[in-house]
């Protein structure tokens, strides 16, 4: 299945693969939805190994982001995938889901 | 003029600008032109059309044909080499755009989308050739064209963009082959109620430099326009090509769309919210407001093009070549000349009774102006064969293609000119002949070398005037007809008795038969159903005859002869009790007194010079009453190879007939073919001088059916 | 008689009708399918035609049949008298519409009949086919039966009839 959840360390593992996209948002969603109720200190949300992501995939990341508080570590870790790096690059967005071109020294999988 | 007429008028254009497109590609691909001679024609006939389609909401037409002028606009400007390959492409793409044009007029004749895409798919190659492995975040290279600007685009996505199967990357990508896309800023808000996850909660914005017109650009979002608010702002740059641009004539929404800077839609949004201010009583505001209130321009675009519009005011071109006219006002005024002919003639029947020598010498001056305005309005409805020819080359490149077979076509007579009518009814004919003889008639090159001859099939059309009458020829170097063949083949398909002796012209007439097919083998081109006795009906139909030579081995060549016109014939009026008939002139050779008492009561035929003459008692077979003349006469009448005596009473001499066809109810008549108002008002009929004796035939075949039959019936009664 | 030309302006109006006499029975067609009434005059015969089809006229240059109506109820023929009309109707057909004739004995007056004043066609005994009758009025105390132009003067049927005589 698309998404694992485990625990590594101090950091709360969310390892999505081989699909994140419209046709499956909404069963990960489901598993998510749990996560951000109950949001966890650290969390890294590992997109490495997806071979198929689009704008509604790169969506629902964006909203577990948004849902998790301040003082949670967010790392959102694409490594080198290719499918994934190219929504984000389309989107001019970099890792934090923020715009590229306001600090455009920073690589896109910054925090890998 | 309504929505309907507007459409018609619509399709009526764009085929004729489809038909420019493909005879200036053909030529092209002939070798009997140069591109540059005629892509300018090329490009003109696909931009008019696309434009002419935008304003209809035609949006498919609009959107393939969008692709097809961007190919040929790169060919103009020397940017894009025209290959045969291309050529080909174009051919194919002007064959899906005329379905495209037929679906309108008849949508049961849907056009093939699989067809449409792939051609898209094909004619974007040339658009966006492949390009080196850029990375894409990597932009800083990509050439910037001179008159470029940013144009900024904002996208507030509706909630079910990914549900409805689309996705913004792909806007994104391809707005990258536009230009540069810079800056983009995407936003989510996820504030609004529960999160779903299908739905989309982006927004986007980002500045695109291209020279892209904003019509290239709105289609990339021409998915998503219905269900989210795409926003596109031309750049400023814009403004100053506005006031440049400036040789058409073009209202303010045209010029705003021409440079660019508004798309149609946009201009048909804000044309219709004018139109529903009028309705309303409301005070309709100008167009420029509106597009500035809809966020379509920017106001220093509308004041631009509002001042340039109005030096062009003065500037209206008065040299238009061409009138489109109503083909309906043309034949009432056609229908009002022969009304005037008709009542010319009865007025030389009253002038001729007062022996007034000036009045006659008048009003013959009059009869021959009346004779030359009949003319030049039958002339406006005359136009040149060779537009029928040049579907014709279509055809025989496409079926030579299929076939793999190399074939020449000449064509000769191409500014022959013929009745629009007839043209549009010959087509299908000619095609069909055509096709025949590409597929049957020319062998297969290596039949060829076999036989000794040139290894390239030569197919001739030629046009050519012969006294009154128009003849078009269509000949062949191919493999001929055999007459044994078809005889064989008539008698075992049941249309010719196996111990009947016919001569070589009657047999090849067989295969003009109905049920009749020679096709040994049925390919895909021709034995669609669709025999060769379609085609003699439908020359006939015209009244015109047709006919075929043949040679084995030389090749075959079809005849067909048409009258000039439908309208109007010169006829030769003769009596037959009190009815009056009219024999078209053309047809009649001559005029002999008739000695009925010098014949055999139960013959039926007289020597004319030594040579046997059938005649037709005209009184009886079209079953007229009354006392028979003493003196009668026969008109000696040709048609085709075809030579009969016609038996009328009094001959009259000629005039000319306005052609009235008879009520539908009238159908089942043989032998005549029309009516006529005569100068006297009374009203004659136009004998269709072939039919009668067809006619004729048949009565004459079952009176001679043997004894059997007929005791068999009169049983019955 | 003076030709009449009727106002097309009425002709939109239902409940009118045009009553004429053929063979001392009184007959009525709505006003709308009414062009014009005409005397008896210059009808050209038709070679081959049955004997229903009188022939064509030439209505000011238009070619126009004109139907013996008596022949075509299967009644004898109409003998043309003084008073012998031809009244001219709009046929409708494929989408157009023909001008056709009809002979009668006598016109006689447009009148108002309101659709309750019309009774169904009796089932027998007006001696014409029933799909041609439109009902039956009882005006002053005289029967007058309402034709179906389009079924009386229906092209198709008189064509195939035309046809089969044509075929003997």
């Amino acid at each position: 299945m698309a998404i694992n959840l485990f625990n590594k360390a101090d950091f709360t593992v969310v390892e999505c693969d081989g699909e994140l996209s419209i046709f499956n948002v909404r069963e990960a969603f489901l598993q998510l939805s749990e996560l951000a109720e109950q949001p966890p200190e650290k969390l890294i949300l590992d997109l490495s190994s997806l071979l198929e992501f689009d704008s509604a995939g790169m969506q629902l990341c964006w909203w577990l982001k948004s849902r998790m508080p301040e003082h949670t570590e967010f790392v959102l870790s694409m490594a080198d995938n290719d499918v994934v790096q190219k929504v984000f690059a389309l989107y001019q967005l970099d890792a934090d889901f923020q715009p590229l071109a306001d600090n455009p020294q920073e690589p896109v999988n910054g925090h890998a | 003029m309504d929505m309907h007429e507007a459409q018609l008028l619509f399709i009526n254009e764009a085929e004729e600008l489809l038909d420019v497109m493909e005879s200036c590609l053909l030529e092209v691909e002939a070798g009997d032109a140069t591109i540059d001679a005629h892509i300018d024609a090329i490009f003109r006939a696909a931009h008019t059309i696309k434009g002419s389609a935008g304003l209809f909401g035609f949006d498919a037409i609009v959107a393939f044909t969008h692709s097809v002028e961007s190919v040929l606009e790169q060919v103009r400007a020397d940017k894009l080499e025209f290959t045969p390959a291309l050529a080909e492409l174009l051919l194919d793409c002007h064959r899906h755009m005329v379905q495209m044009i037929q679906s309108i007029a008849d949508p049961e004749l849907a056009s093939d989308k699989n067809q449409g895409t792939k051609l898209l798919a094909a004619l974007d190659v040339y658009l966006h050739p492949p390009k080196s492995d850029e990375p894409l975040t990597d932009t800083s290279q990509a050439p910037i064209p001179d008159d470029s600007g940013h144009w900024s685009i904002h996208i507030d996505y509706g909630r079910e963009v990914f549900r409805d199967g689309m996705d913004p990357c792909s806007q994104l990508k391809f707005l990258q082959t536009l230009g540069q896309v810079d800056d983009v800023r995407v936003t989510a808000d996820f504030s609004d109620g529960e999160f779903d996850p299908e739905c989309c909660y982006l927004r986007l914005q980002m500045a695109l430099i291209s020279s892209a017109d904003k019509q290239q650009i709105e289609e990339v979002f021409e998915f998503i326009q219905d269900s989210s608010k795409v926003t596109i702002s031309a750049p400023k740059a814009l403004v100053n090509k506005v006031q440049a641009c400036a040789e058409d004539d073009a209202r303010l929404g045209e010029t705003l769309v021409n440079s660019g800077a508004l798309t149609k839609r946009e201009l048909e949004m804000a044309l219709a919210e004018q139109r529903r201010a009028l309705q309303e009583n409301r005070q309709a505001e100008a167009l420029g407001n509106m597009l500035i209130k809809q966020g379509a321009v920017d106001k220093s675009l509308v004041s631009a093009a509002l001042s340039k519009q109005k030096n062009q005011e003065h500037k209206r071109p008065i040299d238009l070549q061409f009138l489109k006219v109503d083909a309906r006002k043309l034949d009432n005024l056609i229908g009002l000349i022969g009304e005037l002919v008709t009542a010319g003639a009865a007025n030389e029947l009253l002038i001729g009774q007062l022996a007034h020598e000036k009045l006659q010498e008048s009003f013959a001056g009059m009869t021959l102006l009346v004779e030359q305005i009949r003319d030049a309005a039958l002339g406006l409805r005359m136009v040149q064969i060779g537009e029928s020819f040049g579907r014709l080359k279509r055809i025989v490149r496409d079926v030579s293609k299929e076939l793999g077979k190399d074939i020449n076509l000449e064509v000769l007579g191409a500014e022959t000119e013929l009745d629009k009518s007839m043209v549009e009814k010959l087509s299908d004919p000619l095609m069909h002949i055509v096709r025949n003889a590409i597929d049957h008639g020319i062998e297969p090159q290596d039949v060829r070398i076999y036989k000794g001859k040139p290894s390239q099939g030569q197919l001739c059309l030629n046009a050519y005037h012969e006294a009154g009458a128009v003849v078009i020829e269509i000949t062949d170097d191919g493999a001929g007809l055999d007459p044994d063949r078809i005889r064989a083949k008539a008698i075992e398909n049941g249309i010719l008795d196996t111990d009947k002796q016919l001569s070589k012209e009657d047999i090849y007439k067989l295969i003009f038969e109905p049920g009749f097919s020679t096709a040994s083998a049925i390919t895909n081109l021709s034995g669609r159903g669709v025999g060769m006795d379609v085609v003699k009906r439908n020359i006939e139909e015209l009244r015109g005859q047709i006919s075929i030579a043949s040679d084995i081995n030389q090749g075959t060549r079809f005849r067909i002869r048409l009258p000039l016109t439908l309208a109007i014939i010169d006829g030769f009026e003769v009596t037959v009790g009190d009815a009056h008939l009219v024999i078209p002139v053309n047809m009649i050779q001559e005029c002999l007194a008739f000695d009925a008492e010098a014949l055999a009561v139960e013959r039926d035929y007289l020597n004319l010079r030594g040579e046997v003459l059938p005649f037709v008692r005209v009184r009886d077979i079209l079953k007229i009453p009354g006392q028979r003349l003493q003196r009668e006469h026969v008109v000696v009448v040709q048609f085709g190879e075809n030579r009969a005596g016609l038996v009328v009473e009094t001959l009259l001499g000629e005039l000319q007939a306005v052609i009235k066809p008879l009520n539908k109810m009238f159908r089942a008549i043989r032998g005549i073919g029309g009516s006529t108002v005569m100068g006297s008002g009374d009203i004659g009929f136009i004998l269709d001088v072939p039919q009668l004796i067809e006619f004729t035939m048949h009565k004459e075949s079952r009176q001679c059916a043997p004894a059997s039959d007929k005791s068999e019936k009169e049983k019955h009664e | 008689m003076n030709d009449v030309v009727l106002d097309p302006l009425h002709a939109s109006q239902h409940h009118q009708y045009l009553t004429f006499v053929l063979r001392d029975e009184c007959f009525a067609v709505g006003i709308e399918a009414v062009k014009e009434i005409i005397e008896y005059s210059g009808v050209t015969a038709i070679p081959l035609m049955p004997d229903f089809v009188k022939g064509v006229l030439n209505l000011r240059g238009e070619v126009v049949p004109v139907i013996d109506l008596s022949l075509r109820f299967g009644k004898s023929v109409t003998q043309i008298q003084k008073r012998s009309c031809i009244i001219i109707l709009e046929i409708p057909f494929e989408q157009h519409h023909v001008v056709l004739g009809v002979v009668v004995d006598a016109v006689n007056e447009v009148l108002d009949i309101e659709p309750h004043q019309i009774e169904a066609p009796p089932t027998f005994g007006a001696k014409i086919r029933a799909q041609f009758i439109k009902g039956v009025a009882n005006i002053d105390e005289q029967f007058v039966i309402l034709l179906h132009a389009e079924k009386v003067l229906s092209v198709e049927e008189m064509a195939s009839i035309i046809e089969n005589v044509i075929e003997q």
